[in-house]
């Protein structure tokens, strides 16, 4: 062979190149990636003029392995159990009928999301100790995370919303990473044959963000618990007048009355843009019930497809990295919806001055912040922070 | 052309383009938080949260457009 690594390097890939194209003649899918990873573990110590037991101390080598035995298993398995295409539906599909009430695999898995929360919960409390160990501690490391994190956004509100925040947020973690587990748009049952349809199989559980029924009461709670919250700090007029900013004519008419400093007529005219203002803050609220939904619902429904198809090209391989991207985006998209309510909270109750007794006497767990966030929120005073 | 060639036609447009500006903006958003990040490496965890909630918004856009889509081709 020549001498130069480089060119055997070039020569392989070459060859590698050329099986793949005659490979791919057969009209067999899995032979020319199983052709070719072959290849390159043989041309790997021979283009670069090593033995076999050389490059084999690499882990490089062992991954080539490695790829090489899943895609033989992988066409192997796929001849034995053959892998449907996923029926997609936008959609949730009725599986039981309660009277007038529609059961949706959705409004099951939620269900199932619901009872899985209150058992670890009931569980980790039944007897608690000062100290605690096991499940409790787990639980309270949880819960120590969220509040300090949310402790940055929110400062003295933390304590009033953060059972809202950390539910939110615990719900749909494990409604997202639940929908990963097998089981979910795996186990189908058939319907019985109705007037309207005839009988079909349907899915039993779907991953309850899936549908936009869900996600969309999520954000209809949200947004609702941020008013209420709002009106709890600054009281119902008070909070009235976020959307109703009148400010800057009382400003005007002080002026006049001669209570406050003289305005001028440009006071007026942004007056009334400041009422403007105040309807599109309204505005701003709905969109908000919109683009919270439309998220959450858009990431897990794009995944759960995503998923499907992937599993259907190359099951069994292709599913693990992209069962690794929707761990973190279920992950991310929690964490999103609970820092999004968290601020506009923080926005809502945003008050004037120290108000001590709107707020619900909390005890910060503490120990310093590790995570050395210094951002103080718009509202609280650095006084009543007390880090 | 009938109503099904153009559904995908029009399924496959939507989120190629709406999908083009929502990831221009969070590579933008990377790259300068790539570069305060360099400046103050301190500052890590206060850029990085206040990243992850802005890509969250921007990405929401392109996740709007995937909707479309899937809606135009499933329903």
């Amino acid at each position: 062979m020549f001498s130069k690594p480089a060119v055997r390097l070039v020569l392989a890939v070459l060859a590698l190149l050329t099986l793949c194209l005659s490979l791919t003649a057969l009209r067999h899918p899995y032979l020319g990636i199983i052709g070719a990873v072959l290849l390159v573990l043989a041309l790997n110590p021979m283009a670069l003029g090593r033995s076999l037991a050389c490059a084999a101390r690499k882990p490089g080598f062992w991954f080539l392995v490695a790829l090489l035995g899943a895609l033989v298993a992988n066409a192997v398995i796929v001849r034995l159990v053959p892998v449907k295409l996923p029926h997609i539906s936008l959609a949730a599909e009725e599986v039981a009928r309660l009277g007038p009430l529609k059961i949706t695999n959705t409004l099951l898995a939620s269900w199932v999301t619901m009872l899985v929360l209150i058992v670890i919960a009931f569980l980790g409390t039944r007897r608690m100790e000062m100290v605690p160990r096991g499940l409790q501690n787990v639980i309270e490391f949880v819960i120590e995370s969220l509040y300090s994190f949310l402790r940055s956004i929110l400062g003295e509100r933390t304590g009033l919303a953060f059972p809202t925040i950390a539910t939110l947020f615990l719900f749909i973690l494990v409604s997202n990473w639940m929908g990963l587990l097998p089981g979910y748009l795996s186990i189908t049952i058939t319907r019985a044959a109705e007037h309207g349809h005839e009988a079909h199989a349907v899915h039993l559980l779907r991953s309850a963000a899936t549908d936009l029924n869900t996600t969309l009461a999520l954000a209809i709670g949200s947004v609702l618990m941020t008013q209420v919250y709002g009106i709890a700090v600054a009281g119902f007029p008070g909070y009235l007048l976020r959307f109703i900013k009148v400010e800057r004519f009382a400003a005007f008419v002080h002026g006049l009355n001669g209570k406050g400093p003289r305005q001028g007529l440009g006071s007026l005219f942004y007056g009334f843009i400041d009422l403007i203002i105040g309807v599109l803050e309204l505005f701003d609220e709905m969109t908000k019930v919109l683009s919270f939904s439309f998220r959450l619902f858009g990431n897990v429904f794009a995944g759960e497809v995503l998923l499907g198809v992937m599993i259907f090209l190359v099951p069994f391989v292709a599913s693990l990295p992209f069962l690794g991207l929707e761990l973190f985006v279920g992950f991310i998209q929690a964490f999103v919806f609970a820092v999004l309510t968290a601020a506009f909270i923080a926005q809502a109750t945003a008050h004037h001055g120290a108000e001590a007794h709107a707020t619900a006497p909390h005890h910060a767990p503490d120990g310093a912040d590790e995570r050395g966030l210094v951002e103080e929120p718009a509202a609280a005073p650095a006084a009543a922070h007390g880090t | 052309m009938d109503t099904e060639m153009i559904k995908n036609i029009a399924a496959g447009l939507t989120i190629a383009l709406g999908g083009f500006a929502p990831a221009l903006a969070i590579g933008r958003f990377a790259a300068e938080a790539m570069r305060s990040l360099g400046r103050n490496p301190e500052s890590s965890g206060v850029v990085s949260s206040n990243m992850i909630v802005a890509i969250a918004f921007t990405e929401a856009i392109a996740i709007y457009a995937l909707v479309v889509a899937l809606a135009i081709k499933f329903v």
